[in-house]
């Protein structure tokens, strides 16, 4: 074994990938050559140092594995509509979507697949939510008036939001921009008669791609998710993902949608 | 919890961790990398529903997160930071390039060289290039072996071999580029 050979397979050598004989002729030229034995010293520390700093960086923006492990692996048994495995998952979103249209006109499973940021951040929803109620300075415009805090979303974020007109179970606190799974969202607090809600909208991706056969115009897919006491209901409009949290049932909450989203006007 | 899903959870344990530093490469903030592996995860698990009794492992999980990442790089809504390299951009490499010597890093001491590594290593993976990158991060983050990451990629093992080598030479002129030219630094003796 020269350096030149030795050079060649010191990588796989450190990586424990080549068989015994050949790592045995390795590492005796490296007891014997201090220039080769000397580079793989180097080339250890090196990797030592890269595992280090991965795994700094990973560790500084995760907690425990509570908050990895998804909503179908974690929820309680007592919890409503937690389903288990994709192919009943999805028999039931059709049904529900279908239903709640009542003439069968819904989106195919693929725009109310995972990678769409409703469907993925139900607990990031909760999350952000129970930190507003918690801290009302988090909120950036306080304000009763609806078609304000929508014009501000609008000059803030550059989508239109559809905010529920004031009724009298219905009291709007503000708003506030904040970003979700990466995209800018709007955050609108509503107090529903002593409870707290939140309608947040997200735009959903602009590169134009079909992500499946388009639906009927107006026709939308809804989901609703149990989590730790509170209610997500969230459906997909006019390319804009809206999703209404609050410890209320989904019937209250669907007040917060925009028309359309899996309810009549005269329903209101 | 029922038997499956106690099975699943027991199966992702212990490769939690090594999901979390690979998603963090992938991704451009915690939260990208958080919901990266949790759609890893559900895709995993309907994959395990749908084929009981197929052997699983480590390899397997950073497969479907490699193919998430790539799923999302395709939407203008993700940001993903590593760009997932399509197997038509691996090719074999010259052997005589890797016969080369190694870039110096020379002029500090052992103390002065790790505390380098330590500011510096993570800079010098961030400007490699992205089809030496995820190689490299398959190896060392994800901790899988040549055979599994050639599997993961549908390429030789040979090319897998030659990459992660070349990664690491590109890696080893980064940090030479950076290294501290002052007359400050000891020469090292060996």
């Amino acid at each position: 074994m020269n350096c030149s050979d030795t050079r060649e397979l010191l990588h796989a050598f450190l990586d424990s990938e080549l068989d015994a004989p050949l790592s045995i002729e390795i590492q005796r030229h490296l007891e014997r050559c201090c220039d080769c034995g000397r580079e793989a010293e180097v080339e250890r520390t090196i990797r030592k140092a890269l595992v280090n700093s991965l795994e700094k960086a990973a560790a500084a923006g995760e907690t425990d594995e509570r908050t990895l492990l998804p909503d179908i692996l974690t929820s309680a048994p007592d919890q409503n509509q937690r389903f288990r495995g994709s192919w009943l998952r999805r028999v039931v979103w059709t049904a529900a979507a279908g239903l709640l249209l009542g003439l069968g006109a819904w989106r195919t499973l693929r725009q109310a697949d995972s990678s769409s940021p409703a469907s993925l951040v139900p607990r990031t929803l909760v999350e952000d939510f129970v930190g507003m109620v918690a801290d009302p300075g988090k909120i950036q415009l306080a304000s009763e008036d609806s078609e304000a805090v929508a014009h501000w979303f609008w000059e803030k974020l550059g989508f239109d939001v559809e905010l529920p007109a004031m009724r009298g179970r219905c009291t709007l606190v503000g708003g506030r921009c904040c970003t979700i799974a990466g995209q800018p969202a709007a955050f609108a607090l509503y107090d529903m008669e002593g409870s707290p809600a939140a309608l947040v909208a997200v735009r959903l991706d602009q590169s134009g791609e079909t992500r499946g056969p388009r639906a009927p115009r107006g026709s939308v897919a809804r989901r609703i998710d149990h989590l730790e006491g509170h209610t997500v209901v969230s459906c997909e409009r006019n390319q804009i993902a809206y999703a209404a949290v609050g410890p209320l049932p989904a019937e209250r909450l669907l007040e917060l949608m925009p028309l359309d989203c899996g309810q009549r006007d005269d329903d209101r | 919890m029922p038997a499956s899903e106690e099975l699943f959870v027991d199966f992702v344990r212990p490769h939690l961790g090594r999901l979390r530093v690979v998603a963090h490469q992938y991704a451009r903030n915690a939260e990208d990398a958080r919901d990266l592996i949790q759609e890893t995860l559900l895709r995993a698990w309907r994959d395990m529903a749908a084929a009981e009794g197929r052997v699983r492992h480590r390899g397997w999980l950073l497969a479907i997160l490699r193919n998430v990442a790539r799923d999302w790089s395709r939407l203008a809504s993700r940001r993903i930071r590593l760009e997932p390299i399509g197997d038509f951009e691996l090719t074999e490499l010259v052997a005589a390039d890797l016969r080369e010597p190694l870039a110096p890093v020379t002029g500090m001491t052992e103390a002065q060289f790790r505390e380098f590594l330590d500011e510096r290593v993570a800079s010098a993976l961030d400007v490699l290039e992205d089809p030496y990158r995820e190689v490299l991060i398959l190896s060392v983050a994800g901790d899988l072996r040549y055979a599994e990451i050639a599997e993961m990629l549908g390429c030789p093992m040979g090319t897998v071999m030659s990459r992660i080598a070349r990664a690491r030479r590109r890696l080893r002129e980064h940090l030479a580029d950076m290294a501290p030219r002052t007359q400050a630094a000891r020469p090292h003796r060996p």
